[in-house]
């Protein structure tokens, strides 16, 4: 391709998955952190403009970029505690009082705590899963996993994400804490 | 609240972009593709003065002052550098090891030419001569000869977590998404509830762990008459990882115990875990902590028994306390000794006759340990992958380690 060619694929690719590309990176970090990392999601997108897949591949390769950008920003408690703050007002306003009010933002909190002792993998294929709202066939090139090692993790990291609501004791029901959380990334 | 079922649903609406066409609004996307055109320029430029660079026949020396400043740059570049490498590497890497442990004589890899494709060595037993019986996505293989040949294509998916074989050559597959199987001589007959674990005891007793039974929980199950039934003593819940026969004769397993059980609501007041035993109908709690909460199991030859769970010790992670490292228990009737495991994701566990701990991680290869270092063993190695789907010993000592794009044999050695 030349550059004129280039330059249309590559503003077309911009167009199409921007806003999927920052909604996973907010999901992930904060938004200072996530249009750093877009910039850098992108700048290796131009890079490799002609290993990028066509069509509804092309976002799951940006996601798995975007994966290994952020990487690189480890999660800290300040971060999360501004991503807990975030996500507890957007949850939306329950119709009655101030007691239900706070019911629903003790258990968004509740589970973005729990979601934060889970291991860097286990959140992925969560957020993946129900975030980015994306099959199994198509999270299997972002965590570098076949697709059934998809399902088998997600079966898991749900599991995982039960116990720890279990043992917070935001959740009376599911499975107690037998499974400890390992902490490296990777599929 | 939530049952475990809906955790996945209860998980998507904390979602904190729900809408992705509100991440961004349209002055900041084209801001944000601006900043992105300027580094792609700044890239260009930078290519080309390293093409310069690298083109200039000699590189003019540094004044002292300049130098001076390089140093103390490159002593403030370390400081940084240093600790956030640290940070990024959050686990021990053990040593190397290019040579096999002693007592052993030396690797065999099985891969897709020797019919173990992508995936296909998921679990594996061994039959009463001691042969492999391996399942996985190929379906159920046997070791013939020097390969391993398909015995049942059918079986095959991507989700098994347990194979048992009994002494008349009976096989059972056990699996999430498909319900128990068993299978002789090619005729296959499927029991009608999902199991992740399956093990037979030495008096021919065949039990299952029955997955989500009651829902969001997992129970213990025997074969009876050809007919799967609650054992009269047992654990009121099991976790689902592990059956295992200890050499008494009696089943091991991680069992789960309610602290005042609402069945219709699925709740209890508290949980706690407990390796515990059944021997000659009569069930037990081995006396090693419940704080373990264990996952992966297995006993030495002499009984002594080996569990990998939790440390017990409270860490916080962002504001949360929990356990954070795994640990290898080991329980021979007097004390439990703990031996901290310093890699992430174990999820098998074999004891060789000579002591040697095989414990293998599902991300990075199979570890020895002698009770000194863990010695890793990884695709650098040898092994068909870094991947480690399980780790079993045979009848003859030799041990075996399934990996996502094969397995591979570690003999004992034999002279």
């Amino acid at each position: 391709m030349d550059r004129g060619t280039n330059e249309g694929a590559f503003r077309e690719l911009y167009e199409s998955h921007h806003r999927r590309v920052m909604a996973y990176l907010l999901r992930r970090a904060d938004r200072e952190v996530a249009f750093d990392a877009a910039e850098d999601v992108f700048l290796v997108a131009w890079r490799r403009l002609s290993e990028i897949p066509p069509g509804d591949r092309a976002l799951p390769w940006l996601y798995g970029v975007a994966r290994k950008v952020l990487a690189n920003h480890r999660r800290s408690a300040a971060r999360f505690g501004r991503l807990a703050q975030r996500v507890a007002a957007q949850v939306p306003n329950p119709p009655a009082g101030p007691e239900a009010e706070s019911l629903a933002h003790l258990e968004a909190e509740a589970m973005l705590r729990a979601l934060s002792s889970l291991s860097e993998r286990d959140q992925e294929v969560l957020r993946l899963t129900y975030w980015e709202e994306l099959p199994h066939a198509a999270i299997a090139p972002i965590l570098g996993c076949a697709t059934e090692t998809v399902h088998v993790r997600r079966y898991r990291a749900e599991r995982r994400l039960a116990n720890a609501l279990a043992r917070a004791g935001h959740i009376p029901s599911g499975r107690p804490a037998v499974l400890p959380e390992a902490k490296e990334e990777g599929c | 609240m939530l049952s475990r079922r809906d955790i996945g649903k209860a998980f998507g609406k904390v979602n904190p972009i729900p809408d992705p066409e509100r991440a961004a609004t349209d002055s900041e996307a084209d801001a944000l593709f601006a900043a992105i055109s300027r580094r792609r320029e700044a890239m260009v430029l930078t290519d080309q003065e390293s093409r310069k660079q690298r083109n200039r026949a000699a590189t003019p020396r540094p004044r002292r002052l300049h130098r001076r400043f390089a140093v103390v740059a490159a002593a403030v570049m370390v400081l940084i550098a240093v600790p956030a490498v640290a940070l990024l590497v959050d686990w021990d890497r053990p040593p190397l090891d290019q040579e096999f442990p002693a007592g052993t004589s030396g690797a065999v890899v099985y891969g897709a030419d020797e019919g173990v494709g992508e995936y296909c060595a998921l679990a594996m037993d061994f039959d009463a001569a001691g042969i492999p019986v391996m399942a996985g996505q190929c379906g159920l293989l046997r070791f013939e000869g020097d390969e391993f040949d398909v015995v049942n294509a059918e079986v095959g998916y991507g989700s098994i977590k347990d194979v048992a074989v009994e002494a008349d050559g009976t096989v059972w597959v056990a699996g999430i998404d498909r319900e128990l199987m068993s299978m002789l001589d090619g005729d296959a007959t499927t029991h009608p509830f999902v199991a992740t674990a399956v093990e037979i005891t030495i008096d021919g007793t065949v039990w299952a762990i029955r997955y989500d039974h009651p829902p969001g929980l997992s129970s213990l199950w025997k074969l009876e008459s050809d007919v799967f039934v609650e054992p009269a003593s047992g654990p009121i819940f099991v976790a689902d990882e592990e059956l295992v026969v200890a050499p008494d004769g009696s089943l091991l397993m991680f069992a789960l115990e309610p602290v005042d059980y609402d069945p219709v609501a699925e709740a209890a007041a508290e949980w706690h875990s407990y390796v515990s035993r059944i021997h000659d109908g009569v069930y037990t709690k081995e006396p090693i902590p419940e704080a373990f909460g264990g996952e992966y199991l297995t006993l030495d030859e002499g009984g002594a028994v080996y569990a990998i769970g939790g440390t017990g010790r409270r860490i916080e992670r962002g504001g949360y306390f929990g356990d954070d490292e795994w640990a290898l228990h080991r329980y021979d009737g007097g004390e439990v000794t703990t031996v901290v495991i310093p890699f992430p994701e174990p999820n098998d566990v074999v004891v060789h006759p000579d002591g040697t701990v095989w414990v293998s991680s599902s991300l990075y290869g199979a570890f020895a340990y002698d009770g000194g270092e863990w010695v890793r063993y990884s695709a650098e190695e040898g092994l068909p992958d870094d991947e480690v789907t399980f780790v079993e010993m045979a009848p003859d000592g030799s041990i075996y380690i399934g990996t996502r794009l094969g397995v591979t044999r570690i003999s004992a050695e034999s002279g």
